[in-house]
């Protein structure tokens, strides 16, 4: 099960300035351990225990990432990963 | 103008507000209108410096003072490390989360919390505070974004990094916490293909939210080892989710009551008080309520980033926008965490652009630390790349409508992000303001000018829970998590109707605390029409199917031969003598209890689509040039809401962005002097625009559904604040040929920009 994964600019240092790879898996978990497989740094750096790494988020289709690294994923999907927007509230203050 | 065709009973509708005779008589409880018995009432001492290093704090003349119960500082609180934690919309690192709730070793910025008394009445706390001996050894302050930037810049955090999103950090430290870039296409190419290219640089103050009521906290630590909390808040569940871990609690050990709030637009989502009461209350055994004052507002709690940011922009002859290159640099405030994320998704959104670079920086200054405001980041970063879009029209001789509408993203576009769009009502929203009655409009008068100016947010859905059951009588109660602070009882209830196919009257709609509901992220994101209203679909779905499962037994036929009709008419299929079978929703209601009890159905979402929104306004000024201020003379707002559930809410939140952009536009900034001394901490000096101020705020909603919900509703509070700042510096340059640069556009500053040296 292929699937495209968009690499923003600010990530490119991890895939020696690629910014779409091809992948496979039949979630995000296994979409993550693919990458990780030629891009150990991208793999460790999207993957933080069973959560998507700190301050990431993830547009499957489009769609938000909301469900965790279960999320199954289809053929042809695009994946897209976006910086998290919190809004202005990562820091202290809540 | 509305572009959609529908065939609702209750969406679309204009029902009286749920909530409405609660609060115009005064009946709705707010956080401090709370009074428990035996309640303490806190006060907190705050720094009078902007940067300092608290050498010691002497709290003995404060405890001997009688009708003094407790005085806390940071030392009360259990240990926080230096981890992130979810705070349910994102994360916070619970180190930092505690010292701007009370500070450790540093004061960060004037106004920051030192420590907290509670007592037996507000006088004497406010006297016991008075006798709290603090030694500061004195810093410079750094308050300027670009200031801090500097390698010779004092640290705020001496061990502060600056990191980039690969996970990488810098060697040394810095005042710039994170640095983030989007790319797509080849900048270079982009503008060797350009025949016109503007570069400008921006300025942009702090400002605040402004909303009437104050912060206010009450908690009471029982003795079993709970904590209960009462607050003005947008998010229980992120509150419950902020506190428990700052007072070593388990999520389950800490009830949240959201109290009726008086605004928020984004300032409610982060925690001050509430801490401070559950730790007072823990070492009193009472029940501890703190209160800000409009002075602590301003002072202590977030504000949204001042920033400096650079555009440069290149086009065709003929229009068509080749690159662009934008710089970001936001202030934080005192920890990091300022919306510069946003901002950049933001900046180019409306427009699909071949070649952009966008690069950001969060940056802490010493002033208070920055929260969410309304679209967080967007208001700043689309006036600088709208303004610079407005001068090529210009440049260009290009009506600046046609030229958005040339270069508009559409159905398919991609941002530099990465993310890329579904069904949009970008375009509609400029075709509708070309087809307006004010855009086609005469203005004529000396130094009057008009402007207009795009805007773009993201909203999003996520996590919210509805349970409902139906009463004997046909009425349904509704239990939400969703804090109401735009009438988001009735939208959510207006959508449970509709699918039940009764009266939105009929639905009464609670706020319930996190012990009552299931799971429900902030009021915030523009999210809670989108998901809420989601969840009570799915919440009078469940009800739909277990009604007519209640008449197929009534009935004693199957199920599935029994429909529940869209008119709320329960069918089912003709008795022995070829009668028809039927119940009105009322009359099966009234036969629950007989036959098996009552109905209770529930919805618990987590919904990954989300609604981008689009909006432009335009905008008719007359400037005075002798004082320098600029009257708003006319001024439309056009806005896509998907569907608009409630259309006077939708109106009224398309006017209370516009009129919160135009103060941000126009007056409202933090004014520090060079020692950090913020010295308009007062609504008399902070001048947010009253009604006296404005003409009527024309609303034309555009509806283009959104396919990924089951109303086409898309979020629509958060994008009407970001058109009119652009908007307004076009029109002040139609009206007296200057293009200011930096926000406020002020009386003061436009005379700095237009007199003689």
């Amino acid at each position: 099960m292929a699937v495209t994964v968009l690499v923003p600019a600010s990530l490119q240092t991890l895939t020696g300035g690629e910014a779409r790879l091809i992948a496979e898996g039949h979630n995000l978990r296994a979409v993550i351990a693919d990458l990780a497989k030629r891009y150990p740094a991208l793999g460790d750096r999207l993957q933080n225990g069973d959560r998507l790494g700190r301050g990431l988020s993830l547009a499957i289709n489009g769609d938000i990432l909301s469900t965790g690294l279960i999320t199954p994923v289809d053929d042809n999907a695009e994946i897209a990963i976006l910086p998290q927007i919190s809004g202005g509230h990562s820091g202290g203050g809540a | 103008m509305t572009t959609a065709t529908s065939d609702y009973k209750v969406i679309g509708t204009r029902p009286i507000r749920h909530d409405g005779v609660d609060k115009v008589t005064g009946a709705a409880q707010y956080g401090a209108d709370l009074n428990l018995p035996g309640m303490l009432y806190g006060r907190v001492l705050r720094s009078p410096h902007a940067h300092a290093k608290i050498i010691s704090i002497d709290t003995s003349k404060a405890r001997a003072l009688p009708g003094v119960q407790a005085v806390i500082t940071n030392s009360d609180f259990p240990r926080a490390a230096d981890e992130e934690i979810d705070t349910g919309e994102g994360s916070a690192n619970l180190k930092w989360l505690l010292d701007n709730v009370i500070a450790s070793d540093k004061a960060l910025y004037k106004g920051h919390a030192i420590a907290a008394v509670a007592a037996t009445n507000h006088h004497i706390a406010e006297d016991a505070i008075e006798l709290i001996e603090v030694r500061y050894e004195v810093l410079p302050p750094v308050l300027d974004v670009r200031d801090a930037m500097l390698e010779t810049a004092p640290l705020l955090h001496e061990d502060l990094k600056t990191g980039e999103m690969d996970g990488s950090k810098s060697d040394d430290s810095s005042n710039t916490a994170s640095h983030l870039r989007f790319a797509k296409g080849d900048l270079d190419a982009g503008f060797s293909e350009a025949e016109v290219v503007i570069e400008r640089e921006f300025e942009t103050s702090m400002a605040h939210q402004g909303y009437i009521e104050p912060q206010n906290g009450t908690a009471y630590w029982r003795a079993d080892g709970t904590l209960d909390v009462w607050t003005s808040t947008q998010g229980a569940f992120t509150v419950r989710d902020s506190v428990a871990p700052l007072v070593r609690l388990s999520p389950s050990q800490v009830k949240v009551t959201p109290m009726e709030i008086g605004g928020g637009f984004g300032g409610k989502i982060p925690v001050y008080l509430e801490p401070l009461a559950a730790i007072l209350s823990r070492d009193t055994g009472r029940p501890v309520q703190l209160t800000m004052n409009r002075e602590e507002v301003l002072l202590a709690t977030g504000p949204t980033s001042g920033t400096y940011m650079r555009v440069k922009m290149g086009a065709k002859r003929d229009g068509t926008l080749t690159a662009a290159e934008v710089y970001l640099a936001f202030e934080a405030g005192a920890y990091p965490g300022s919306p510069v994320g946003a901002g950049a998704m933001c900046a180019l959104a409306p427009y699909d652009i071949p070649n952009q670079a966008i690069d950001g920086y969060d940056v802490v200054v010493n002033k208070p630390k920055t929260a969410a405001y309304r679209a967080p980041g967007a208001p700043q970063s689309e006036f600088a790349t709208e303004a610079v879009i407005n001068e090529l029209a210009e440049q260009l001789d290009i009506d600046p409508l046609e030229l958005r509408l040339k270069n508009a993203a559409e159905e398919g576009a991609s941002r530099a992000d990465g993310y890329t769009y579904g069904v949009i009502g970008n375009v509609e929203c400029m075709q509708a303001a070309q087809e307006s009655p004010h855009w086609n409009s005469e203005l004529s008068g000396p130094n009057r000018g008009r402007g207009v100016a795009q805007g773009f947010w993201f909203n999003i859905g996520f996590e919210s829970s509805a349970y409902a059951q139906v009463n004997g009588d046909g009425t349904v109660p509704l239990v939400l998590g969703s804090t109401d602070i735009g009438g988001t009882r009735a939208s959510i209830a207006m959508q449970l109707a509709e699918t039940l196919g009764i009266s939105a009257e009929d639905v009464r709609p609670h706020v319930v605390d996190t012990n009552s509901v299931g799971y429900t992220q902030v009021t915030g994101g523009s999210r809670t029409t989108f998901a809420g209203g989601w969840a009570a679909h799915e919440c009078a779905m469940d009800i739909r199917r277990q009604m007519a499962e209640r008449a197929a037994r009534i009935w004693e036929v199957d199920a599935d031969q029994v429909e529940y009709g869209d008119d709320a008419v329960i069918r089912g299929p003709a008795d022995d003598e070829g009668n028809e079978r039927q119940f009105s929703f009322k009359e099966l209601a009234g036969k629950l209890v007989s036959s098996g009890g009552h109905i209770v159905g529930r919805a618990d979402v987590n919904k990954t689509s989300s609604g981008p929104a689009f909006a432009t306004h335009i905008v008719d000024v007359e400037v005075d040039p002798d004082t320098g201020k600029v009257d708003v003379l006319r001024y439309t707002a056009i806005q896509d809401a998907g569907t608009a559930i409630h259309p006077a809410y939708v109106e009224g939140q398309m006017q209370g962005g516009a009129t919160q952009g135009i103060g941000m536009a126009l007056n409202e900034e933090y004014y520090y002097d060079e020692n950090g001394d913020l010295k308009n901490a007062s609504l008399l000096d902070y001048r947010m625009p009253t009604a006296l101020d404005l003409p009527m705020i024309d609303p034309i909603i555009v509806e283009v559904p959104n396919p990924g919900h089951p109303y086409g509703v898309r979020g629509v509070g958060e994008v009407p604040i970001i058109p009119p700042a652009p908007a307004l510096q076009a029109a002040i340059n139609d009206a007296i040929g200057l293009r200011m640069s930096n926000l406020p556009m002020s009386p003061r500053a436009i005379l700095e920009a237009t007199l003689p040296e």
